[in-house]
């Protein structure tokens, strides 16, 4: 059931109602409503994949409670190393086993061996990477000290399998969901229209611009040796502006749906395209990873305490495992590589603090300065984006090869004027609310009633005309 | 809370209007040159040809991958080509032409595959298009899953009608999807002085297998045989790479097609169509494909005569 779908709709407006009509005198009913409508999504991606997602919930809620009453050191250990293991296990054999076999494989072949890999034909469970790394922050949150056990076992489930997080993030912390699930949530009038504004503002990146851009975006890089080097620069800033209205379109409309019903998700994206340098980028893109591999991998590395040359290895850790988090596939590691490479600088430097307010505060223009940073940061992440989108290294580096030819200078043969219109003016909309939560939050203060309510319909007529079959989220398949 | 639902049913009411002005404003001129508007001729056709005929029933595998007249030529039979696009949606397309079948007609149905998985056999927004646009009486023809599958793209549709590019876009004379780009016996031909176009080959279709698409395609076979007309299942002229990204799903096609007892004309693999001789997607063909999966298909409808 995609948040594009008509399906999702329906499920949205039943569950909504159930709610606040029939569930809302009681905390416990509304959870476990909650729980029940979160299961049914996902059943309705693959059914036989909620027993393993209900497996991941009750091994994580026992170990967190066993590591809570152990008495030794030696059984919490036990505890926790038994969680992580399963959990990493699982993820492993689903996510990884192919790559590692076939890698292995072409490793030995290169030794002059001929290996037949034994792979798998599994279907990757939707949204595992997520959850299973919402249940590792709260086991590891739990063996240190950091959090208590949750003994209510519907709290917990709501906490991991909440609907609108549950198969492409935020990936939540327990200290920030668990609180607001265990307390009594009233309904409030302002926080459901900022909720029902930003899914629609949501949809509006998704269907309209990301889509658009989709079709553009594959046509190149599903076809590179019939296109110009003009049109390949054009595919990469396609899949640019695809892949972030595609996952901050995804997350405004998990953020959206979760202010429905009383609940505040962690913050996801804060415009990262008018980013200054590449560390800046990191603290404004897909905002719940980064942190998440900064507060569980960088900081228990030793993060930045052990000199120069400690910062240096931990922060390419943290990109490498980040990029591979993404699949199971070199070009994602490569995309992890680059991005520890642009940002080295600003490690040696130490420069990476330099930029942690939004840019041109109080002003309607950046600076010369300002300008070419964004440009810059904003080209290099293009530049990654190749590997990214890339369906092998090869094929990246026959794409990069292919924007250096002789033809970049030639006439583009995809042309969508109206698409790149669309584009300048929707990051120009961006650009205005670059200090809002999402570009049109301040929608309410900013314009009278009538130009409001024109707007809404604006963005709505615009997502109807340009809806057409369902386009996946990119991040569903991690 | 009443507040809010208050804002969500006046917000709700005007966009209904919205959408329901764009649903009473007549056809534009730029639909109206559709492809989907061959339906008319080909309604005709199946009204009016006396001699024996040799109805093809499919999607743009068809519409787009048939050369009629060397069926004529080599058969002597009348071809009659109803096909038009996929995205009708096979159930329609059964049901439309089931009407016009006389007895010792000879049905051939030559679904895509994607027709037999997920929704697709219900139709999208093309089976929307061409009832609204042509003749919305037979809206209430629908079945209720074909309701339910275009239900989502109503919006669109109205919407359309409020782009001015609909109105005053000027109509390409020589578009190979325009209403008149098909000829006597209902083939798409404008394509075919045409040079094969690049695209990238169709992924593995993920949706499971529906078995009701089946089963009224077998309620169509009780109901033509009730008539007089036999039926027979041919397949899709099928782009090589594409036919191999779903060659499991192509087999559970054949597969359930026998176990139904379908009469069957040649097999999935003898359609499977070179690369090169494909035009712009995997079911498109150039002439010289049009014409080399014509004459495998001639050779196996010739066994049966």
């Amino acid at each position: 059931m995609l948040f594009n779908s008509i399906n999702f709709a329906f499920f949205l407006v039943i569950v909504f109602f159930l709610y606040w009509f029939v569930t809302n005198k009681n905390l416990r009913f509304q959870n476990i409503l909650l729980l029940v409508s979160s299961y049914f999504f996902y059943a309705c991606w693959d059914w036989r994949f909620l027993f393993l997602l209900i497996f991941s919930i009750l091994l994580d809620y026992f170990t967190g409670i066993k590591m809570a009453e152990s008495k030794t050191r030696g059984w919490k250990k036990f505890w926790f190393w038994l969680s992580i293991s399963v959990n990493l296990g699982f993820l492993g054999v689903f996510k990884y086993f192919n790559f590692f076999a076939s890698s292995f494989a072409d490793a030995v072949s290169h030794l002059g061996f001929q290996v037949n890999p034994w792979t798998l034909t599994v279907i990757l469970p939707v949204g595992i990477s997520f959850y299973t790394f919402h249940g590792l922050s709260y086991v590891i949150d739990i063996y240190n000290d950091r959090i208590k056990p949750v003994k209510n076992f519907i709290d917990y489930s709501v906490f991991v399998s909440f609907f609108p997080l549950l198969v492409a993030g935020p990936i939540e912390r327990a200290t920030h969901l668990l609180p607001q699930i265990q307390k009594t949530r009233t309904f409030d009038y302002s926080k459901a229209v900022d909720g029902l504004r930003q899914i629609l503002w949501g949809l509006f990146k998704k269907v309209v611009i990301a889509d658009q851009c989709a079709e553009f975006a594959n046509m190149v890089f599903n076809n590179s040796a019939a296109y110009t080097g003009s049109s390949h620069v054009l595919g990469a800033l396609f899949f640019t502006f695809q892949i972030y209205c595609d996952f901050s379109g995804y997350s405004d409309i998990a953020l959206g749906t979760a202010r429905l019903f009383g609940i505040e998700l962690l913050r996801n994206f804060a415009f990262p395209y008018f980013s200054r340098d590449i560390a800046e980028f990191w603290r404004r893109w897909h905002i719940s990873l980064s942190s998440w591999f900064r507060d569980y991998l960088y900081i228990p590395l030793g993060g930045s305490k052990g000199g120069t040359w400690m910062k240096v290895r931990n922060t390419f850790i943290i990109f490498l495992v980040s990029g591979f988090w993404h699949g199971a596939n070199w070009t994602f590691i490569i995309w992890g590589f680059l991005n520890a490479l642009y940002i080295m600088p600003s490690i040696l430097f130490k420069t990476n603090r330099n930029n942690l307010s939004t840019v041109a505060q109080g002003r309607y223009l950046p600076t010369m300065k300002e300008f070419f940073s964004i440009l810059l940061t904003f080209g290099l992440t293009v530049f990654a984006w190749i590997f990214f989108r890339s369906a092998s290294f090869e094929a990246a580096i026959e794409y990069i090869s292919r924007i250096f030819s002789s033809s970049l200078f030639a006439k583009p043969e995809i042309r969508p004027k109206p698409l790149i219109i669309l584009i300048i003016i929707f990051m120009i909309i961006e650009w205005m609310g670059r200090n809002q939560q999402y570009a049109i939050a301040n929608i309410e203060v900013k314009l009278p009633k009538p130009v409001r309510w024109v707007t809404y319909y604006a963005l709505v007529l615009a997502i109807f005309y340009f809806v057409g079959a369902e386009q996946k989220f990119i991040y569903f398949q991690f | 809370m009443k507040k809010f639902l208050l804002l969500i049913l006046t917000f709700s009411i005007i966009l209904v209007l919205i959408i329901l002005v764009g649903i009473l404003l007549p056809t534009t001129p730029r639909a109206s040159k559709s492809l989907l508007f061959s339906k008319i001729h080909k309604d005709s056709l199946l009204q009016n040809v006396k001699s024996t005929r040799l109805i093809f029933i499919g999607g743009s595998n068809l519409s787009f991958g048939l050369n009629s007249k060397m069926i004529r030529d080599s058969l002597g039979v009348y071809p009659i080509n109803t096909s038009v696009h996929l995205s009708i949606g096979l159930i329609y397309m059964l049901d439309n032409t089931l009407p016009y079948i006389r007895s010792g007609d000879t049905v051939i149905v030559s679904p895509e595959y994607n027709q037999f998985f997920g929704t697709f056999g219900y139709g999208g927004t093309e089976l929307l298009r061409t009832i609204m646009d042509i003749d919305y009486t037979q809206l209430r023809k629908l079945r209720a899953k074909q309701w339910l599958n275009i239900f989502k793209f109503i919006p669109n549709y109205a919407l359309s009608k409020l782009d001015p590019n609909e109105y005053f876009a000027k109509v390409d004379d020589n578009d190979i999807y325009g209403a008149d780009s098909f000829n006597e016996y209902g083939d798409a031909y404008k394509h075919w002085n045409l040079e094969k176009q690049d695209y990238p080959p169709d992924e593995p279709i993920i949706e499971p297998f529906n078995y009701s698409v089946l089963n009224e395609l077998y309620i169509f076979k009780q109901k033509l045989e009730a008539k007089g007309a036999v039926l027979y299942i041919t397949f899709p002229g099928t782009e090589s790479t594409s036919f191999d990204n779903n060659k499991n799903q192509i087999s559970k096609v054949e597969m359930e097609l026998k176990k139904k007892g379908f009469s069957l004309l040649g097999s999935p693999e003898r359609y499977k169509i070179p690369d090169a001789m494909t035009f712009n997607s995997s079911y498109h063909l150039i002439k010289k494909g049009v014409d080399y999966r014509t004459s495998l298909l001639i050779s196996d409808i010739r066994k049966l005569l």
